[in-house]
């Protein structure tokens, strides 16, 4: 009987996976897990950004960050604390499905809250080569998707190679080739294409690790090809799920 | 000279051999590339193109092309949608290294709640187009630089790399493509810039190269033809043209140098000036075709002949060969060029001409024209019997065109090089009227990192902005203080008593990192102060890109910026495509003035040496001050500048004009020699003969010159003209002053024989 029941078992999985049962991974499909990856209710973190030009000349900067998600909504608030002169400087993102994110900005030498419109949602983050979309996630529904290979392989690591075509006919960049590592759902290289067709930036993660069961990425590059410029990120300290409160992210949170 | 001729005529079939075999190599070695990029002016290490080289890399682009845009209704949404899709059409050109429009231009403003940095044209409706109009038309940084203050002319300014000829041409083409394509019908459309302008240059570089000796070549053919009545000797000559052409061209290639507006005159030139040995050897072949057999009158003809051929050959190549002392490379690549061509020249005629000449028959070796005969003997008469009064107005003369020097004016405006009527002209002068102008200096600011957000730094920038922007013929001033101005106010609910440099370097540096958070920020200031705050420029857009007037210009500022930052830890420099240009043209004048007394002093040497007499050195130089001095007098009294096109004048026209001199005195001193008549009458006779040869050449090479009239583009006109005009006083020097002036100082010059002076 025992015998019978796993020779029935074993037919009703070959049968399955002939029906599609399990059905193939579509584009659509890992950008979903990506988008659905474990990232904690909240975040703490203390980063260091190196930007790099053409000529090799370097800017430093120090900055703490705290993150929480509000229902599927990210709120984002960055605190600059190096170089000296805009030390104290602040930045609240409210992230809003459907309509423009919310940007506010403290300079503590102005000592007042100052609210930033802008337009583009691939526009670069305070002057790296970081989207605001890449500092804060991207939206899922903003993109299709396409699963150009199931199996490529990124410094010995098995990934999915996906493409990602923005809805927005104004995006800057048409065109994203991303590996995504099969296991964790983590890109590891990304290639943005821009309106004549040529890799305009790459992003790369240099260093991965699990912390708190979580897969964060410690290091990460973004290099624009055509103006010669870098941007490189490292985290030096990140806490997850530390129940941080929501006041912490409202507008009077910036001067303090 | 003999010994000479004798081993021309003997080894003639191997001579004609090594001369089509070398003809026929250069010929494929010929490669004509056009560049009129900054780098075929400047050698790669002159310390100020150095410095612009760097300039260029720290504050990004080098040339710009203005599309400059006309219409009544400039802010309709048509035509501000169609300038938005062309921004962003033209952003994607690669060899684009920035576009500015009024579609990617931001505005910075305060709001109740903040501050927006928004795309000017990012709510682009109906019903938001009174609001953009407002909104440009009272913004300081676009103002008549994005629109004009009457709203009428916009431009789309884009950016590009310094770059080859052949890529800016056809970058140039792809922009005008594009900016085509679906134009609203009432808009008109102007194409300028430096860009444009560079594009423009390789157009009458391509006519002075194609257009003009094709031009040239028949005049040249019908003047032959009414000198010798034979189409055999205009083919002689043609032939000398084609192959000294060849050689010139392929060895100008094998060097590697390219053709520009400079060196373009290169063909022209050869086609005229190789003709002259050819001329002279035909007239004296003529002369003697009768008192021999054809070895006979090919020898005789060398042997009299090679010399003074090789030494009129030589002082011109010397007068080319002195621009090469020039620090331009343009300048120096057309004096190597065209001196050599002169060279092959001289060999091609000396071998080619003889040879073909003794293959025609005695009888039909040309018939004197008895009526140019007479015409010469009736001008020996003269100056036989009245070199008295001629010796005393050719003083006159030479005075009045001597007084002509001192009012010469040294200026280049390139935009005056154009025809008025030329499209690039007009568009040019609309965007001079109604836009920033197209000349573009900066004034660069540099210290220690950081040092441009200090407040006194700044302070000191925003006031000598100021008063620069009050200078006269100053269009348009911007630089970091003028954003730095326009954030704060923003800040400041955009209260315009905020519109000014704050007290502290914190609240500086965080409205720059405010500024700096959009790319549109970033892309603005990236032009005007580099990421580290150590470098920052001051960008003078003007009117005029006269050369006086901008040197001048630039001198007062930067007397003015060495005032206002005397006391800070800044250093500040002038840089800039025109600044670099006006240098250029510096440069120039000054080395050419050295090059034409290097000619000078390099010609009489010559002459000293050929003549072997001081004497005779002396009465050719005399002969041949008076049509040098004439020609620069004639520039003075006329207006016509010293500039790029025009210095070069003098050291080639020295080289040409002592030409007909050497020929003169070498038949004047033969004569003498050989036959025992008394100096009057071997006047007569050199007068007669060699005048005969004298005045077919510089007939020709006049005709020659006065056809670059035809050319659009002024320099090439006034080369054209100057150096026509120095061969007629040349002429007139050779024909009257210096028989004339033989015949004052015969005594002096002949002292040996009191019996010949009469």
């Amino acid at each position: 009987m025992k015998r019978y029941l796993l020779c029935m078992l074993s037919l009703v999985f070959i049968l399955a996976d002939i029906k599609g049962v399990f059905p193939q991974p579509t584009g659509l499909w890992v950008a979903g897990k990506i988008d659905k990856r474990e990232t904690g209710k909240d975040s703490d973190l203390k980063m260091k950004m190196i930007l790099t030009d053409k000529k090799g000349r370097e800017r430093k900067r120090t900055l703490f960050v705290i993150r929480k998600d509000f229902n599927g909504e990210d709120k984002l608030l960055l605190k600059f604390a190096y170089p000296n002169d805009i030390s104290g400087t602040a930045f609240l993102v409210w992230e809003h499905k459907g309509e423009d994110n919310e940007r506010f900005l403290y300079l503590p030498a102005l000592g007042r809250i100052r609210r930033i419109a802008t337009n583009q949602k691939d526009e670069n983050f305070a002057g790296t080569d970081f989207s605001y979309e890449d500092i804060s996630g991207r939206k899922l529904e903003d993109y299709t998707y396409h699963l150009e290979k199931e199996l490529a392989v990124y410094e010995d690591n098995e990934c999915y190679l996906l493409i990602s075509y923005p809805k927005d006919s104004d995006s800057k960049y048409p065109k994203i080739l991303s590996w995504v590592r099969k296991d964790n759902f983590i890109t590891l290289k990304a290639d943005y294409y821009n309106n004549t067709g040529e890799i305009e930036k790459t992003y790369k993660c240099l260093e991965l690790k699990q912390i708190d069961k979580i897969w964060t990425v410690l290091e990460l590059l973004m290099e624009n090809h055509k103006i010669r410029h870098k941007t490189l990120i490292r985290v030096e300290k990140i806490k997850y799920n530390q129940g941080l409160s929501s006041k912490r992210f409202e507008r009077k949170e910036l001067k303090r | 000279m003999k010994k000479l001729a004798e081993l021309l005529y003997k080894f003639r079939f191997w001579c004609l051999a090594i001369v089509i075999i070398v003809t026929v190599v250069f010929g494929f070695l010929i490669n004509i590339q056009t560049d009129n990029s900054l780098k075929v002016w400047f050698s790669s290490d002159n310390p100020d193109y150095l410095m612009y080289e760097n300039y260029r890399e720290v504050f990004e682009g080098g040339r710009y092309f203005i599309v400059a845009l006309r219409s009544d209704n400039i802010f309709s949404l048509d035509i501000l949608s169609y300038i938005k899709e062309k921004t962003a059409c033209l952003k994607n050109l690669p060899q684009a290294k920035s576009v500015h429009s009024l579609a990617n231009a931001n505005r910075i403003i305060g709001t109740s709640e903040g501050i927006e940095i928004n795309p000017l044209l990012s709510r682009l409706e109906k019903k938001n187009l009174v609001k953009i109009k407002k909104n440009a038309l009272e913004d300081e940084l676009f103002k008549n630089y994005l629109i004009s203050s009457d709203g009428k002319f916009t431009a789309i300014v884009i950016a590009f790399e310094e770059m080859s000829s052949e890529k800016a041409d056809k970058a140039v083409s792809l922009v005008e493509e594009i900016v085509e394509q679906g134009k609203p019908e009432n808009l008109e459309i102007f194409f300028s810039g430096d860009m444009k302008m560079l594009t423009e240059f390789n157009r009458f570089t391509g006519e002075n190269q194609r257009i003009l000796p094709m031009l040239v070549l028949p005049v040249i053919c019908l003047f032959i033809f009414i000198l010798f009545r034979s189409w055999y000797k205009n083919f002689v000559l043609f032939l000398v043209i084609g192959m000294s052409l060849f050689c010139t061209l392929g060895f100008y290639s094998f060097l590697g140098y390219p053709f520009n507006v400079i060196t373009g005159m290169l063909i022209p030139l050869i086609v005229i000036l190789s003709i002259a040995d050819g001329v002279h050897i035909i007239k004296y072949f003529d002369e003697i075709k009768e008192k021999g057999s054809k070895k006979e009158t090919f020898i005789n003809t060398l042997e009299h002949i090679t010399l003074p051929c090789f030494i009129t050959s030589i002082t011109t190549a010397c007068g080319l060969l002195s621009l090469v002392i020039s620090p331009i490379d343009a300048v120096k690549h057309f004096g190597i060029g065209a001196a050599v061509g002169i060279m092959f020249a001289f060999f091609i005629s000396i071998i080619i001409v003889p040879y073909c000449l003794i293959l025609l028959p005695v009888n039909q070796r040309g018939k004197e024209n008895k009526y140019w005969q007479s015409c010469l003997k009736g001008i020996a008469e003269f100056n036989e019997k009245r070199f008295k009064y001629i010796l005393v107005t050719a003083m006159l003369v030479f005075v009045f065109f001597a007084w002509g020097i001192t009012k010469i004016t040294i200026e280049t405006n390139q935009i005056e090089w154009f025809p008025h009527e030329d499209d690039f002209y007009k568009s040019t002068m609309l965007v001079n009227q109604n836009l920033s102008g197209i000349g573009d200096m900066a004034l660069v600011i540099e210290g220690e990192e950081d040092i441009l957000k200090e407040p006194e730094i700044l302070r000191k920038m925003d006031k000598l902005s100021g008063a620069i922007g009050q200078l006269p013929g100053v269009k348009k001033v911007i630089s970091l203080a003028d954003y730095i101005k326009t954030i704060n106010k923003a800040l400041k609910e955009d209260n315009p008593q905020y519109y000014k440099i704050p007290d502290s370097k914190s609240l500086i540096a965080q409205e720059l990192f405010l500024f700096t958070f959009s790319d549109e920020g970033r892309e603005e200031l990236k032009n005007i102060v580099t990421p580290d705050y150590k470098q920052g420029k001051i960008s003078i857009k003007i009117e005029s890109i006269s050369s006086r007037e901008s040197i001048l210009l630039a001198d007062l500022i930067q007397k003015m910026a060495g005032d206002t930052f005397s006391t800070t830890k800044v250093n500040v420099f002038f840089s800039g495509t025109l600044y670099l240009y006006n240098l250029m043209n510096e440069y120039l004048l000054k080395s050419q003035i050295k090059g034409f007394s290097l000619a000078f002093l390099l010609v009489c040497s010559i002459l000293f040496i050929a003549f072997r007499s001081i004497k005779y050195g002396c009465l050719s130089i005399i002969a041949n001050l008076f049509p040098i001095v004439s020609i620069i007098g004639i520039m003075g009294w006329f207006g016509i500048t010293l500039n790029t096109g025009t210095v070069m004048v003098a050291s080639v026209a020295l080289g040409i004009a002592v030409d007909d001199t050497i020929h003169f005195i070498f038949r004047f001193r033969r004569e003498l020699k050989n036959n025992k008549i008394s100096v009057p009458d071997t006047l007569r006779k050199t007068t007669v003969s060699v005048g005969s040869a004298v005045t077919s050449t510089s007939i020709i090479n006049i005709a020659g010159f006065l056809i670059l009239l035809i050319s659009g583009f002024q320099p090439t006109r006034e080369f054209g003209l100057l150096i026509a005009l120095t061969l007629f006083f040349a002429l007139i020097g050779d024909m009257l002053i210096l028989p004339a002036s033989i015949m004052a100082m015969r005594r002096l010059l002949i002292p040996d024989s009191n019996e010949r002076i009469k």
